[in-house]
């Protein structure tokens, strides 16, 4: 693997009934090492998630599938923009 | 089609908490009320302590959490913020605790006409707040996805406005101010406060929450668009034609309520028998709700005797599909905005924020839900044989709110502890 391509975890919580999806999530990001990307597939856009994410000083980036789920990527801010 | 939700504008914890805190204590206030005054609380819909148990469950209870609920779930849901959040929520929550307790009291004891003002003005300011507040926050842009919630919103609030213009007026009348047909105008008043606001208002937040929580398929769009507007027109139409007295429009409406509410009632349970997972505690609540307003329907139309049926389809309505579904949600609610709010705090670990299922455990729910179907089946039963079942109702409701109380309690007290240590 490249030293510009982080390594990826996967988590796949499509289909969970609320808050589930977000505990999960968060579940997964407190065992992730601090240089890898967690990829989430996940039904709908998951706004409470993001003000959490903010405060614990992690990044996210969500892209729509054609099946009407989401792809979110999320991973920790580097230093510098803490 | 999936919802959305927006939990990026939620309000603080603080907003709706005191809300959905203090509502189980009128409960309890109102079955001390049926402990105390037993038979004469059940024998008849129009004696001083049925009248203020009615109040203390539809005010102090339904109508406290519901907009409780508002306040957190129309910026989560229509992504449209209550302006003034808290100081919106500070007045209307003062004049509505305190206008529903000087209320009861008057209605209970039958205290001086001067109460009746007084808890007329302060329901009356705490009911203008809601409507100026909610009806602000829904004539902005909200989010697409969130139309057919925002307009059973505005439909319901519409009812809640002409409930509290008929109880006003009634209240006037009481407090020796002109004269009005009692009789009539209570029944318009009765009618409108629980289908047109309490039924209305929660049948909309379902076409919501249903779907999300229970995960079953969207509700049909026409049922979801329809029925809000079409509910909202036959209500007008039996008000006008019972005003009139042209008894053949008003059984038409009434005939016309009823189907569609049993179509929704229908649907819902046949989304909960299609679906393939266990059914969890909320949809036990759920089916009980339906179930109850399926009665509800039912008794309206048998041949009881008129004031019987009137108080078995309000026992119907009122404790059970409101009390249900409130209680349901309540054990979601309440665990998910303690979690989430520390989750929020970064100076917390993540490690030592608890689990949102272990905040109040599943088991926790399903003892206050057996409690209430215990109660609410003496609270049905006393109304056929008060002078036997009634106190043992009271003490029934009273245990199964003690057990709401202690298990909501339990939450904020964890919050608390959590947030200061």
């Amino acid at each position: 693997m490249s030293a510009s391509t982080p390594a990826t975890a996967f988590l796949d919580v499509s289909g969970l009934p609320p808050p589930e999806p977000m505990e999960q999530i968060l579940e997964a990001l407190a065992t992730l090492a601090p240089d890898m990307v967690l990829q989430v597939l996940i039904d709908r856009e998951p706004f409470p998630l993001y003000r959490v994410l903010e405060r614990h000083a992690y990044r996210h980036q969500l892209a729509p599938r054609d099946d009407g789920r989401f792809d979110l990527s999320i991973q920790r801010r580097p230093c510098s923009e803490h | 089609m999936q919802r959305t939700l927006n939990y990026g504008a939620m309000p603080s914890i603080w907003v709706p908490l005191p809300f959905l805190l203090t509502a189980p204590c009128f409960v309890f206030a109102a079955a001390l009320l049926l402990m105390w005054q037993g038979e004469a609380a059940l024998v008849s819909r129009w004696t001083p302590v049925t009248l203020a148990m009615t109040h203390l469950l539809t005010l102090g209870f339904l109508t406290m959490t519901i907009v409780g609920a508002l306040f957190q779930i129309l910026p989560v849901v229509a992504g449209t913020a209550i302006a003034l959040a808290r100081p919106v929520a500070v007045l209307s929550w003062c004049g509505l605790a305190g206008g529903t307790a000087v209320l009861a009291s008057a209605l209970g004891l039958g205290l001086s006409p001067g109460f009746y003002v007084t808890a007329a003005s302060m329901l009356g300011l705490a009911g203008l707040v809601v409507l100026m507040a909610v009806g602000a926050a829904i004539s902005h842009r909200y989010a697409p996805a969130a139309q057919p919630l925002v307009a059973g919103v505005r439909l319901a609030m519409s009812g809640l406005a002409v409930t509290m213009g008929l109880g006003g007026a009634l209240a006037m009348v009481l407090a020796g101010h002109g004269t009005l047909d009692v009789l009539l105008f209570t029944d318009v008043h009765a009618f409108w406060g629980l289908v047109g606001w309490i039924v209305a208002l929660t049948a909309a937040v379902s076409f919501q929450v249903i779907p999300m929580f229970q995960g079953t398929p969207a509700y049909p769009r026409a049922l979801e668009q329809g029925m809000p507007a079409l509910l909202f027109v036959l209500m007008l139409a039996w008000s006008a034609a019972a005003l009139l007295k042209v008894p053949g429009l008003q059984l038409a409406a009434e005939i016309g309520v009823g189907a569609l509410l049993a179509t929704y009632v229908a649907t819902t349970l046949l989304f909960f028998h299609r679906r393939k997972r266990k059914a969890d505690i909320g949809t036990c609540y759920w089916s009980l709700a339906m179930a109850c307003l399926a009665l509800a329907i039912l008794v309206r139309f048998l041949p009881f005797e008129r004031d019987q049926r009137a108080l078995l389809t309000g026992v119907l309505v009122i404790a059970g599909f409101g009390m249900s579904a409130v209680n349901g949600m309540l054990y979601k609610i309440v665990p998910f905005l303690v979690w989430y709010h520390l989750q929020c705090d970064a100076r917390l670990g993540r490690e030592r924020v608890p689990g949102v299922k272990s905040i109040v455990e599943e088991a926790r729910a399903l003892r206050q839900l057996r409690w209430h179907v215990v109660a609410l089946g003496l609270l049905l039963a006393s109304s056929l044989a008060p002078s036997v079942l009634a106190r043992p109702a009271g003490l029934f409701m009273m245990l199964a709110m003690f057990l709401l109380i202690r298990d909501l309690g339990g939450a904020l007290r964890l919050f608390l502890r959590l947030r200061q240590s």
